[in-house]
């Protein structure tokens, strides 16, 4: 095994002092010479047809210095289909539907005009669940498609469809089957830092936004139409990111407030910020898509799976996001975790008048993980075989090709799933606490590890740039969002280019100085990063070790003759300092050049900066600055047949949790919870335990009390004292994180990304030890004591 | 946010003199952990608002011939008093579960009162407790038991005037044993329902029964008709599944973000039968 100095070991994060001393600069914190603030009015109907907008009141207000809606400002498209527009005109097909917005002298005038703006609608038949949507005579949310032709429909134009064999005839021919009815709610992702942007013009209409985004490039590309549309065609955008406060997700679009920001700074003249308080995340971002499941399961006499069926229907609330494509990612898990020959899978994404959806963290993966992993287990019972077992049969191995077209290449599956058996003791508990209404369950997760190729590049730069004191800038066009790339990415330069991590500065977040990236998503930051940056650091290496050929003699003797001055006792060796030597002689570690052939020799040895000023300060100097491009080697999924390689590995894991049961509340006690993740290799031990523990949490919170409610499209619980996440003192139960090590050929020093998976399977593990624990099956998420206490009733 | 005029009065003669001055415009604000959020919220638009912070005879936490306790006192001190964990268990763990330390560290008992929710956790250990507010007001000084204190959501029996100065609760007589009960959607949650028991028990029976439940209704409820059915009984177990039916008879919740109206009645039986058993263990 190679030895690595700083690799897997488990170091704080370099942001975390300033987060915690709150140093750090979030978008909250940010005020610019002159800035105005921003503030929306939004719709008072889930569907209406807008009549007038009276906004002169609001334009008297003193104050006040630009009143803007949908019939003063030009037209924008924005959204994955163009569906969207960042103030509505006609009609509103939502509550959260922008219709007009000021900016003023400070936020409380701001909030004031808001409120002086007098909309008049006419209220229109409204649809809230995709069921009445599809009904024939349904209101229609859309009577026009993006391009202006007519629609009759509510079918989002988007649809995704996979089969592999033939699920009928395996129906027919199967054993056991399992078949059941699946519900995810609505979710809202609880970032600790709310969403919010400042948009600036200089004098040549250029646009810089500082903004809360995961993709600033892709984020770019979007301001830049925007520009075109309110007449600043070939004008840039320069797009940069503050400390974020967490995204999951959130960042991934585009969204209406930053460009009303643009639209009134435009207007103005000034630097217009919006920040949406913790009501408007709630109510005005896009929180994760619901889904509504049917699945069929089978397999044969000997527990051998032979056919999965799953047809899903998503809410895509009125307008589409690139939550729309979170079902491109629900089809590798729903063809390829656990080995399963006949797979067919259909998605149907619905308009509705509901507040519209987004991916979260994820990207659709636990909401298949529920429907696949509940069913699971009620296969393994039907077939009578112990859930484990069951699981271990049908078990994921390394090198595979799955009926997706996914090449698995490492696999730590069984081990996985082994470790989480052992871990809680498995065969000792298993359908043996029902007395006690203690019981345990399992569930796996599958996802891309290599990155996904979600859009036609999925490449990532890195710049490397090393100073005369041996400090190094990792410039990178990812993002930190709380997720610890940033201590990643350190730790991967440190060890590939042979410095120490304190050396290491990383620089991210601003689209004219750092190279370009598709977005940190899909668990890929730290894999293409990595990557990107093993192969900027080796460029750096080969520029050292070329100048270190020249100075690096010269340079030891100049350090011995300063030696012998200070101990005339000294003896200066007898050597060749004249030498020239070969770029390949070198070796760089721990921020010192030497001679491979004498890595012991104390004398022969020069500190990188040494050689960083030799290069620097001389005639005809130079300086090391890297760059490199990494794209995985994955492909797109062809929209036709639902085949591709989308990632370049992929990474398994298995959590399990022990939980008691109050037959008398219906209250879930969770006992322990085990999470082991096939991670190919560790990085910073300390950063990936963090992933994992919070994607553990935001899982029991969609296990056991997240959801957003609503009544007829209007959220009623658009904050943290009704609406619940799971918080430290949830957790009085001890937590076993186990990660397996695979060593990816693919991954930066063998590792996958991890950034997701910590909360797919968390819900399906809890329910399944709830069944074990009580013998019921909850099948819609939250898993809340009301509906433990009425499924025990109906058991009775 | 409305603005407002904030006043930091040093007595109690002081505050009641703003009070007057302003016309009854004003409120008077203790910890602040209710009132700042509704008029964030909007929901209340005081021009004023008189802080009793700094007002000594508020305070305070003496423990001599029963309990009494300054208004002003903060549930972190309850919770935190070794007195109170001994002697009067119930509030101790009702002060332990309300909101979060952070809140705790600000929040009155007072406060936690006049707010009158009826989810309000200080209540239902206080009823059983039979504990006694003192009031006072421009006018002078009456005490007002508990059970009379609370009038419906968010009113109670002060005039506009008035502040709760003292909490006083009777000494514990020998054989008493007390719990209170709370559960949410999650540790750190307004009560879905909660409820507190006192049981003196002399014998193997009971003497004496007091049962409190709590969100179950427009007030804190004291559950009398069944206190009568357990007193002068040995409590066992078939009484104890009545006593929870009897809970769900007397209760009238509502349905609302955090529970149904429905498991807030089954709920609110267990957590009252369930106060009883752990009340008669430490009874003995």
């Amino acid at each position: 095994m190679t030895q690595y100095s700083f690799i897997g070991t488990e170091v704080p994060r370099p942001d975390a002092s300033d987060k915690a001393a709150g140093k750090a600069l979030y978008i909250h914190d940010m005020v610019l010479p002159g800035m105005l603030y921003g503030k929306i009015k939004y719709s008072e109907y889930a569907h209406a047809r807008i009549k007038h907008i009276d906004t002169s009141r609001a334009e008297r207000l003193p104050g006040v210095r630009a009143v803007i809606t949908g019939y003063n400002t030009p037209e924008i498209r924005i959204g994955f289909i163009r569906d969207n527009m960042p103030l509505k005109k006609d009609k509103v097909r939502q509550f959260r539907d922008e219709v007009a917005a000021v900016a003023a002298i400070d936020p409380e005038i701001a909030e004031e005009a808001v409120e002086l703006i007098r909309v008049e609608y006419e209220e229109l038949p409204a649809v809230f669940t995709p069921e009445d949507a599809l009904k024939e005579g349904a209101p229609i949310v859309h009577e026009t498609d993006a391009r202006g032709r007519p629609k009759s429909d509510n079918l989002v134009p988007v649809a995704w469809n996979f089969v592999a064999g033939d699920v009928e005839k395996a129906k027919q021919e199967a054993a056991f089957i399992a078949e059941g009815r699946f519900q995810t709610p609505l979710i809202q992702q609880s970032c600790m830092g709310t969403a919010g942007c400042i948009a600036e013009f200089d004098l040549e209409g250029n646009l810089t936004i500082h903004t809360k985004t995961q993709i600033p490039f892709l984020a770019q590309n979007d301001f830049n139409r925007a520009l075109a549309a309110i007449g600043l065609k070939g004008k840039n955008t320069r797009v940069t990111v503050p400390t974020l406060g967490g995204s999951f997700g959130t960042g991934l679009d585009t969204h209406g407030y930053e460009y009303i920001a643009i639209l009134l700074a435009y207007k103005t003249g000034r630097p217009v910020k919006i920040v949406l308080n913790r009501e408007e995340e709630f109510t005005t971002l896009s929180p994760r898509q619901p889904t509504e499941t049917h699945i069929i399961q089978g397999c044969d006499k000997e527990g051998k799976l032979t056919l999965r069926e799953v047809r899903m229907v998503l809410d895509n609330g009125a307008y589409t996001s690139w939550g729309a494509t979170t079902p491109s990612v629900m089809m590798l898990p729903i063809s390829s975790l656990y080995r399963v020959p006949n797979v067919l899978y259909e998605a149907k994404i619905v308009y509705t008048n509901n507040t519209y959806c987004q991916a979260m963290r994820g990207y659709g993966n636990p909401q298949a993980a529920w429907a696949l992993e509940c069913n699971l287990d009620d296969l393994a019972e039907k077939a009578g075989m112990d859930p484990f077992e069951f699981r271990m049969l049908n078990a994921n191995i390394p090198d595979d090709t799955t009926p997706m077209g996914l090449n698995i290449t490492s696999c730590g599956h069984e081990a996985c799933l082994k470790t989480v058996a052992d871990r809680l003791n498995w065969k000792q508990k298993r359908g043996k606490g029902r007395d006690k209404a203690r019981g345990v369950g399992m569930a796996s997760l599958f996802h891309v590890g290599g990155s996904g190729r979600v859009y036609r590049s999925d490449g990532t730069g890195i710049i490397m740039k090393l100073d005369d004191f041996g400090n190094v800038s990792v410039i990178t066009g990812g993002i930190e969002m709380g997720q610890g790339f940033n201590s990643a990415l350190a730790l991967v330069s440190a060890e590939a280019l042979g410095v120490t991590p304190d050396k290491v500065t990383v620089i991210s977040g601003d689209t004219a100085t750092c190279p370009w990236d598709v977005g940190t998503h899909a668990s890929r930051g730290a894999f293409t990063a990595g990557n990107a940056a093993i192969m900027a650091a080796q460029k750096a290496r080969d520029k050292i070790f070329r100048i270190a050929s020249e100075h690096f003699m010269p340079r030891v003797h100049y350090k011995l003759k300063k030696r012998k001055k200070k101990d005339p006792d000294f003896e200066i060796p007898d050597l060749d300092y004249n030498r020239i030597c070969d770029p390949s002689e070198f070796e760089l570690k721990e921020n010192v050049v030497f001679l491979k052939e004498e890595p012991d020799n104390p004398l022969l040895r020069v500190s990188l900066e040494e050689i960083l000023r030799e290069a620097h300060y001389r005639e005809q100097g130079s300086m090391i600055i890297s760059e490199a491009f990494y794209d995985p080697p994955n492909q797109m999924i062809d929209m036709k047949t639902g085949r591709g390689n989308l990632s370049a590995t992929y990474i398994f894991g298995t959590h399990g949790a022990e939980v008691e049961v109050d037959r008398e509340t219906g209250k879930v006690k969770i006992l322990q919870f085990v999470a082991a993740h096939d991670v190919g290799k560790v990085i910073n031990r300390q950063t990936i335990k963090g992933q994992i523990y919070g994607g553990m949490m935001q899982g029991l919170g969609y296990a056991l009390c997240e959801e957003y409610k609503t009544d007829k499209g209007r959220n009623l619980n658009p904050n943290f004292l009704d609406y619940k996440i799971f918080s430290a003192p949830d957790v009085n139960f001890p937590i076993h994180i186990e990660c397996i090590e695979t060593d990816d050929k693919e991954g930066p020093f063998g590792a996958k990304g991890v950034g997701e998976p910590g909360l797919v399977p968390v819900a399906p593990a809890v329910a399944n030890a709830i069944y074990d624990a009580i013998g019921v099956r909850i099948r819609d998420l939250p898993i809340t004591p009301e509906k433990i206490l009425s499924a025990l009733k109906k058991k009775q | 946010m409305k603005k407002f005029d904030y006043y930091q009065p040093e007595s109690l003669k002081e505050a009641y003199g703003l009070m007057e001055k302003l016309n009854g415009e004003a409120r008077f604000i203790a910890g602040g952990t209710d009132v700042i959020v509704r008029i964030k919220q909007g929901a209340l638009h005081p021009d004023a608002l008189i802080s009793l912070r700094r007002i000594s005879a508020l305070k305070g936490l003496g423990n001599e011939d029963g309990l009494s306790m300054g208004s002003m006192t903060l549930f972190r001190d309850i919770e935190r008093d070794p007195a109170i964990a001994r002697d009067y268990p119930a509030l101790g763990e009702a002060a332990s579960v309300l909101a979060n330390p952070q809140v705790r560290n600000v929040a009155t008992i007072g406060g936690n009162l006049c707010n009158a929710a009826p989810s309000a956790d200080a209540a239902p250990p206080l009823m059983v407790l039979e504990a006694t507010l003192t009031i006072e007001g421009p006018g002078g000084q009456r005490e007002v038991s508990i059970e009379d204190f609370f009038r419906g959501p968010g009113e109670t029996c002060l005039e506009h005037t008035e502040v709760v100065t003292r909490i006083t609760i009777p000494k514990k007589r020998k054989g008493t044993g007390m719990a209170f009960l709370k559960i949410g959607r999650v540790a750190q949650d307004i009560a879905i329902a909660n409820a507190a028991a006192l049981i003196v028990v002399e014998n193997g029976v009971c003497r004496k029964c007091r049962l409190s439940a709590g969100a179950v209704a427009p007030v804190p409820l004291r559950l009398k008709r069944i206190e009568g059915i357990v007193e002068g009984r040995k409590i066992e177990p078939d009484l104890l599944d009545r006593v929870a039916e009897m809970v769900q008879e007397d209760v009238s919740p509502i349905t609302d973000v955090r529970s149904t109206a429905q498991y807030r009645k089954t709920v609110s039986g267990i957590l009252v039968k369930r106060a009883i058993k752990e009340a008669l263990d430490r009874a003995g």
